[in-house]
């Protein structure tokens, strides 16, 4: 919805054009890579600092070869996926409620304002003592760092469904459970899904946090070691990886709006 | 049908912050009545409309329909706000429709048969597909019109449905509401403050008068409604507009925001 509305307040007739759309989004992503080149072309950084782009292409290239690249991000997308799919789970409908019904809201969100000020980060070895050292403990890490994010940035977008829209469904015989489930939801959906879009990027941070802990593969992981070993081309290449996952992921988001709600786009 | 208000009055607020709004409200409207209610901003208009849906509590005095108290929302008594609140993800025929499948007593057949027929008795037919983004505020006013009558309420309560309509619209629509009464003799309670509208629509207006709100005048028409847009410039319909402005007049002579400075 955020780049709805800067459309709609500062609408550019040319960027109505799309050819010249899709050329300021090559440029933004080619125009770094150009400097890149340039500079490590150049030489100015020291070659073991900033890898050119061909080393980083032939690392990329070493590690799928081995299988490490595919057995890092699919290790890395499942924790992702899982800790993000709880935290949607659960925070998604208790942000529905809260927005909806006074009571929820002044029962949970004075706790959830806070908890979301606890950095996620510092549950750590708390997760470790209780979930031990495997999946688990990196699954919740990464679901209680979102899911506050989740329940207070839904909880918001109900705010926004009109008042008079929800009398009137009760006016026409509508009951509280319909009033939620048909009215309210519908009409933020095109907001949760933006919500969750922009806390994905939230659940993927907490990745690398959470591979600290005694990961045996994952990108986050990999990059870990990749210092120790002063692989900067590695480092590089799993964060490209990352940088390419990440988008893949916003730009499925951006088509499932399109798609469930395009009378909002 | 009999929609019976005694003795209503509705205070916001407690303690210090207390503020009366409405004061010993008494009315009544029969089945197949129009009824308008006029009155400057501010004097609690929409506040009397919501507490007949059940949408505001009263602090005293009781709403009764059909002997029975009226004491929350209900598909008993539609609804039509001043701003279009329609479904913005449901297209014309969907918004329609709404109301009968929530109330789930409704069969598919009857939801369709009665759907297109609404749709059509707004002349919005042929526009059933349309998502309300893409339609004028008259269409989208006429298609809240047709989604509250088509779930079956025994009273329509219309809270100034017109007010965000340019001038030429609004006559429109007023000839159209007044024809859909004629034609489907609904009973209907209309917030307005154009008094033009109020006398040209409803057998009985009531001017509710401000500080705390209350009625203050009770005016009852008869016009011949043959040919509306003559009838608006007709003598005995200007006279009774006099009438009526002059009452409104009586009661709030200036405004204090009105007033020099
Ligand atoms: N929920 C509320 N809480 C407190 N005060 C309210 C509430 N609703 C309305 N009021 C007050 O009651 C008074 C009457 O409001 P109301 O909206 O009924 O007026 P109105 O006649 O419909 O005005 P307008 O013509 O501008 O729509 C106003 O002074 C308003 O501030
Ligand atoms: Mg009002």
């Amino acid at each position: 919805m955020t780049t709805h509305l800067i459309q709609r307040r500062f609408p550019s007739s040319t960027l109505r054009s799309s050819a010249w759309r899709l050329g300021l989004h090559g440029t933004s992503l080619l125009l770094p890579v150009l400097l890149w080149l340039v500079v490590s072309h150049a030489q100015v950084v020291d070659a073991a600092f900033l890898p050119s782009p061909p080393q980083v292409m032939d690392s990329l290239w070493s590690m799928a070869r081995d299988g490490i690249l595919v057995a890092d991000a699919s290790a890395s997308i499942r924790r992702v996926m899982l800790g993000f799919l709880v935290a949607a789970v659960v925070g998604v409908p208790l942000g529905i409620l809260m927005g909806s019904f006074a009571t929820i809201r002044a029962l949970l969100e004075p706790l959830s304002g806070f908890l979301r000020y606890m950095p996620a980060a510092a549950f750590t070895p708390l997760l470790i003592i209780y979930l031990g050292i495997d999946e688990a403990p990196k699954i919740a890490l990464i679901a209680i760092g979102t899911v506050f994010f989740n329940m207070l940035m839904v909880m918001d977008a109900v705010k926004f469904v009109p008042q008079e829209l929800i009398e009137t469904t009760f006016t026409l015989g509508g009951s509280q459970r319909q009033v939620v489930a048909q009215v309210i939801t519908r009409y933020a959906l095109p907001s949760i899904i933006d919500t969750l879009r922009i806390n994905m990027a939230t659940s993927w941070n907490l990745l690398v946090v959470a591979e600290l802990l005694a990961a045996e593969v994952g990108l986050g992981k990999r990059i870990q070691l990749a210092q120790r070993f002063f692989r900067t081309e590695q480092i590089f290449a799993d964060l490209l990886v990352l940088g390419l996952i990440g988008f893949a992921i916003d730009l499925t988001f951006r088509l499932l709006l399109r798609l469930t709600c395009r009378w909002a786009v | 049908m009999e929609f019976n208000v005694q003795s209503l009055s509705k205070t916001f607020g407690e303690g210090r912050h207390a503020r009366l709004v409405l004061k010993d409200i008494n009315f009544k409207v029969c089945s197949g009545e129009f009824t308008a209610i006029v009155g400057r901003s501010g004097t609690g208009k929409s506040t009397l409309l919501r507490l007949l849906a059940g949408l505001e509590h009263p602090s005293h005095g009781v709403i009764r329909m059909d002997g029975q108290p009226v004491t929350g929302p209900g598909p008993d008594r539609g609804l039509v706000f001043q701003n279009y609140s329609l479904y913005p993800w449901l297209n014309l025929a969907q918004n329609v429709a709404f109301g009968m499948s929530l109330q789930g007593h409704f069969s598919r057949q009857e939801i369709r048969e009665r759907t297109a027929y609404f749709l059509d008795v707004v002349g919005l037919a042929d526009r059933r597909k349309l998502l309300p983004r893409e339609c004028s505020g008259g269409m989208q006013q006429r298609v809240a019109i047709a989604r509250a009558l088509a779930a079956g309420p025994k009273v329509l309560l219309l809270d100034e449905p017109f007010g965000a309509l340019d001038l030429h619209i609004r006559a429109t629509m007023q000839n159209f509401l007044y024809r859909l009464w004629e034609r489907t003799r609904l009973t209907a309670i209309l917030i307005t403050h154009d008094l033009e509208e109020a006398l040209l629509l409803a057998q009985q207006v009531h001017v509710l008068a401000p500080n705390p709100g209350h009625i203050s005048h009770t005016f009852t028409t008869n016009f011949n409604h043959q040919d509306l847009n003559s009838l608006r410039f007709s003598s005995s319909f200007l006279h009774q507009r006099q009438i009526l402005a002059q009452a409104m007049e009586s009661i709030e002579p200036y405004s204090e925001d009105m007033g020099p400075t």
